[in-house]
């Protein structure tokens, strides 16, 4: 196949839009020597505020889908639903109010976070994180971070928790979240060049003096710091160095299938969550990256959604308080992330990927650090995996574990299938059973 | 049981975040006496705090008949424990209610000002210890806020360009986004700041005015010392290049003499303190490199502007953490210019700096009048007050949630507008800092006008009116705060409590406790409920009464402004109830009731926003020391006529802005 040996830039030229091929075909050697075994891939998605879990959970082990699930229809035999994990540290622990801030800082790192409004934050390094820096330097991003909606832009977030633990998923280490990419076009721009910028050889060589002259200054002046300003600066150098392997990787990303380039945010968020799906899905069939998580909305999101009939915010009704009515319409906000989860776990399902999908080659994560809104529940999490792992995972189940489980046992069998050894993480308290 | 016994501890009592010196774990340092420079005794009499005897005499007679023992009003116990201590947390929650002069009631035996002055005093003094060991309280290695990268980008190129768009939103921390420990640098930042770096340069380099300011360095005026290593280009053993060509030594050297100036008057300029020789050398070694790739040299020397604004020494305040001049003058100069205009310091500020002379307190007082009356410092009034206020939150973010979807755009931007020109008005004609909470004028547009039911001819433009007449008075009847503090669908009289308590009183409520569930629905009524009566099903549980007859009450005197600021009379068909009451038991009606009781108490709200504007300016949570500055700022304001101006001006003298700097660099490990 011809197109498999251009170059990357090449194809997008030639096509305007971008064009990807599968990743066996793209690391097929001219010799023609099939790899192994399809890497691995995995992406955690958020959804704010918890469930109203009456209606998720499915009545039995099997696959009656629940009134929430039944968006996945279809598709319930990819499905593992997760009944009984528990997320203790976003428990008070004596420090009060701020569930919202606690559920999203401690989802993935598993690490009940400082409660500080600005100095000295500290929570936890994420799963995501920590499987991109044991394995994300074979792909030409570590890892991605995408999601809907930015921090609050003022005032306080959620009783004395500083925003950036409210609107931040991925932790880089346990003082430096990660932010998101929410611009769908600068997504694709990321994932396969900007059509505007002049990427030849002559700007390629420009950007790599000027980065090759920032580190070495950056390293002279490190030694001059204190602890607590090298680990600012190693934040940026941290990027610095990202940037720069990314400019000397000559690693073609190979494509099929075609995505114009977004035109920027949506203002219609279905169209925002899937404009992103398709870019997730794209960027894990072209192997540019193995690790992704994805944030529909920052917990304690108070987002109305009218095209759902629904003019009230989903904080205030996720207070239900026991009202019927503001009970259906949470129902209704939780069944349409869960269609919008349904349609990229579709388009990954479409991707041929060797003798299977790339949906099989994936473990999706989707899930809430709450459980019940009204009362900021932190056990019997709605928590769905989905894809096979590569044949590790029995999917078209319903687990039910013992209630108080911690996520983060779970977390380790899915770093243990990436091959990331790991003992211990966050609160785990052991191995995984039953997936 | 227990834990409902705390809940009505915290809740029952208001405690100001910030207001004592157990208030920021972790960050506490070292609490030493304040040094009062700026206020002199003579001028200001400092107050003597109560002795342990008076201040216990005090305290049995005006707080413990009600708050006596586990059973007291609102869970709240002030008994003293064996060794004359409150139960943790108290003394905060003490400071706030007292300053705030919510507390104690009519009812109870009358706290006279004096005394109470005394009594606070005596529990600042008696501050707990921290909660957690103190920490190196200097500040950390900022970088710019994604604000600031805009506008410094703009006063160092000189071109009116916008490269920021694709920035990811800075996070906030103590209701800022200029928290040193907060603005975090992601990958995703570093791309899009070199990313922003080459559209700049590349800016730069198309608009002939610019290039050529760019190309015509100014003299070197930098103190000596800075370039002590200082050799320019003179020796051709130094260089290569020159080596090989010994007949073009001469022009070369010339030549390499100007580019070197350039790369020096731009560093200097883009690193907010003069760069050292060898900084100066490895750019020029930069521009040498790229010319003998092939690059022209006009290209050249771009590609050494972009590193320096993509160095480390542009991208973070490096000034402010090793600067070895005079008084460290350069940190100085940047600290002033990003408090007031979020932006570099300018050429006025860098002679100033290079002099040594800008922390000479007159020299330093000229400054600050000059540029607040620059169109800059609009910058304080966007970034501060929008902050403060909170009504940044109404501005459209991209893919931000649609927490306010029924705002059309026009109307969501008059209101802002109408905010921002409101506190430039206050700010640049040096009003009373009560106008924020009394100012009978303001700003509309005919959109506007409409919304407000104010007459007259009225364009697109925004003009001033006089409220003369009408009920609005200061920021809380603008259409901004209210519904910033509302919900989307309805009014919140907690919100807007909560938001009058925490940002015009200094006495935020303490969080409910976790996992409190939300009240339960009435049993269904003949009608609708209005707000107001959906809440008293809330405040008729008693773990929820004790904070939320804090917060409600005020906010039920702004019912008669629906979500949107509109005036109304009736909600859900029934007339509107805009009858208040303080804890303490005092009545009040309406926005006009309610503008009263915040006047009665106008020490509390100069304090708050000398607060926040303390950590604005500063960029950090406020140390005990910070706190205990705050004192003497607020009565140099008051006794100065309460301007806004002669709050800047307070905390610009305080020590804790002059002396918000690290010791140069010696932590050499």
């Amino acid at each position: 196949m011809q197109a498999a040996r251009l170059s990357r830039r090449a194809v997008l030229r030639g096509l305007g839009t971008s064009i990807a091929l599968p990743w066996l075909e793209a690391m097929t050697p001219p010799g023609g020597c099939a790899p192994a075994s399809a890497p691995l891939r995995m992406a955690i998605l958020y959804a704010p505020n918890g469930a109203h879990m009456a209606d998720w959970t499915p009545a039995d082990d099997g696959l009656k889908l629940s009134p929430i699930l039944e968006p996945l229809a279809g598709i319930e035999s990819e499905i593992l639903v997760v009944t009984g994990l528990a997320l203790d540290p976003a428990r008070a622990q004596g420090d009060g109010g701020g569930d919202h801030a606690r559920a999203m800082a401690s989802f993935l790192t598993g690490r009940h976070p400082r409660k500080t409004d600005g100095a000295d934050l500290r929570a936890g390094i994420s799963l995501d994180q920590l499987a991109a820096q044991a394995i994300g330097q074979t792909t030409r991003f570590p890892s991605l971070e995408l999601g809907c909606e930015g921090g609050r832009s003022a005032g306080e977030c959620d009783h004395g928790y500083s925003c950036a633990y409210q609107s931040n998923l991925s932790w880089r280490s346990e003082s430096t979240p990660v932010a998101k990419e929410i611009n769908p076009r600068l997504v694709f721009d990321r994932l396969f060049g900007s059509p505007q910028g002049d990427d030849d050889a002559r700007a390629t060589r420009r950007r790599k003096s000027v980065l090759d002259h920032v580190l070495a200054e950056s390293t002279r002046l490190r030694r001059t710091l204190s602890t607590a300003d090298r680990r600012k600066l190693d934040e940026y150098l941290t990027g610095v160095r990202e940037l720069e392997r990314r400019i000397a990787s000559t690693q073609p990303a190979l494509q099929t299938g075609s995505m114009p380039r977004p035109l920027g945010i949506p203002a219609d968020y279905q169209e925002h969550l899937r404009l992103l799906a398709d870019l997730l899905v794209l960027a894990l069939q072209t192997d540019s990256t193995r690790i992704a998580t994805f944030v529909f909305g920052n917990d304690g999101s108070n987002r109305t959604y009218p095209s759902l009939g629904v003019s009230d915010g989903h904080h205030d009704l996720s207070h239900h308080g026991g009202d019927p009515i503001k009970q259906a319409r949470i129902r209704t906000i939780n069944r349409f992330h869960v269609a919008q989860f349904a349609y990229l776990l579709r388009r990954l399902r479409e991707v041929r990927e060797g003798p299977g999908t790339l949906l099989d080659h994936c473990m999706i994560l989707y899930g809430s650090g709450i459980s019940d809104g009204n009362r900021h529940t932190h056990e019997n999490l709605p928590v769905l995996l989905a894809g096979k792992a590569n044949g590790t995972i029995r999917t078209g189940r319903h687990l039910r574990l013992r209630t108080e489980t911690p996520i983060t046992n779970l977390y380790l069998a899915m770093l243990d299938r990436l091959g990331v050894a790991c003992e211990r993480f966050g609160d785990s308290t052991g191995s995984f059973e039953g997936l | 049981m227990k834990t409902r016994f705390l809940f009505g501890l915290l809740c029952g009592a208001l405690g100001a975040a910030g207001a004592g010196c157990d208030s920021q774990p972790g960050q506490t340092g070292p609490c030493a006496g304040i040094s009062s420079e700026l206020a002199p005794a003579a001028e200001l009499p400092s107050i003597e705090p109560l002795h342990a005897g008076q201040a216990h005499a005090v305290l049995e007679r005006c707080c413990l008949p009600c708050h006596r023992g586990p059973g007291g009003e609102g869970g709240i116990d002030i008994t003293l424990s064996r060794d004359h201590a409150l139960a943790p947390g108290l003394n905060r929650a003490m400071l706030g209610v007292l300053r705030s002069e919510l507390m104690p009631p009519d009812s109870a035996p009358a706290l006279g000002d004096e005394e109470r002055g005394r009594l606070i005093a005596w529990l600042e003094q008696s501050a707990e210890p921290p909660a957690s060991p103190a920490r190196d309280s200097r500040p950390t290695l900022r970088r710019l806020s994604r604000d600031e990268y805009e506008r410094t980008i703009r006063d160092l190129l000189g071109l009116g360009i916008r490269v920021t768009a694709n920035f990811p939103a800075d996070d906030v921390g103590y209701g800022f986004d200029r928290v040193a420990d907060v603005l975090s640098t992601s990958p995703l930042l570093v791309e899009q700041e070199h990313a922003a770096a080459e559209q700049a340069v590349r800016a730069l380099a198309a608009d002939h005015h610019a290039w050529l300011r760019i190309n015509s360095p100014a003299p070197d005026r930098a103190p000596l010392f800075y370039r002590q290593y200082r050799a320019p280009v003179r020796s051709p053993r130094e260089n290569k290049t020159l080596r090989t060509h010994p007949a073009a030594v001469d022009a070369e050297l010339v030549r390499q003499q100007h580019i070197y100036d350039i790369l020096r008057a731009f560093a200097d300029r883009a690193f907010r303190r003069p760069a050292t020789h060898d900084e100066i050398t490895a750019l020029l070694n930069l521009v040498l490199a790229a010319e003998k790739d092939g690059e022209a040299p006009a290209h050249a020397i771009e590609i050494a502007l972009e590193a320096v604004l993509a160095s480390p020494r542009f991208l973070f305040r490096l000034e402010d953490v090793c600067d070895e001049s005079i008084r460290g003058d350069f940190a100085l100069a940047a600290r002033l210019a990003y408090f007031l205009w979020s932006s570099m310091p300018d050429d006025e500020l860098f002679a100033l700096a290079a002099q040594g002379v800008l922390h000479v307190r007159g020299v330093l007082r000229a400054q600050v009048d000059r540029m607040l009356a620059d169109p800059r410092a609009n910058a304080l009034a966007e970034n501060f007050c929008a902050q403060w206020l909170e009504t940044r939150r109404l501005e459209e973010q991209a893919g931000g949630s649609s927490s306010f979807p029924t705002l059309d755009p026009d109307l969501r931007q008059a209101m802002l507008e109408e905010t921002r020109l409101f506190c430039i008005a206050i700010l640049a004609e040096d009003r009373r800092i009560l106008d924020f909470l009394d100012g009978d004028f303001t700003f509309v547009n005919d959109r506007l006008a409409r919304h407000y039911e104010i007459k007259g001819d009225h364009d697109a433009r925004f003009r001033r009116v006089s409220l003369a007449g009408t009920v609005r008075r200061g920021v809380l009847t603008q259409a901004s705060v209210l519904a910033v503090t509302s919900s989307p669908a309805r009014t919140s009289p907690v919100k807007r409590g909560k938001w009058i308590l925490t940002n015009i009183l200094g006495a935020p409520p303490l969080p409910p406790p976790s996992g409190v569930e939300a009240f339960k629905v009435q049993q269904p009524s003949s009608r609708p409920l209005t707000v107001r009566e959906q809440l008293e099903a809330h405040r008729s549980r008693p773990e929820c009464i004790s904070c939320h007859d804090w917060m409600d009450p005020l906010g039920f005197a702004l019912e008669n402004f629906d979500r949107q600021g509109v005036w109304r009379e009736t909600d859900a068909g029934a007339r509107i109830d805009a009858s208040a009451w303080l804890p303490g038991g005092e009545e009040f009606s309406g926005p006009q009731g309610l503008r009263d009781q915040l006047l009665r108490r106008r020490s509390a709200f100069i304090r708050c926003l000398a607060e926040k504007l303390l950590v604005y300016a500063l960029g950090r949570g406020l140390d005990c020391n910070d706190q205990r500055a705050l004192g003497p700022i607020v009565a140099r304001v008051r006794s100065q006529g309460g301007r806004f101006r002669a709050l800047v001006h307070a905390i610009v003298e305080s020590d804790s802005f002059l002396d918000d700097r690290a010791p140069a660099a010696q932590e050499l490990p």
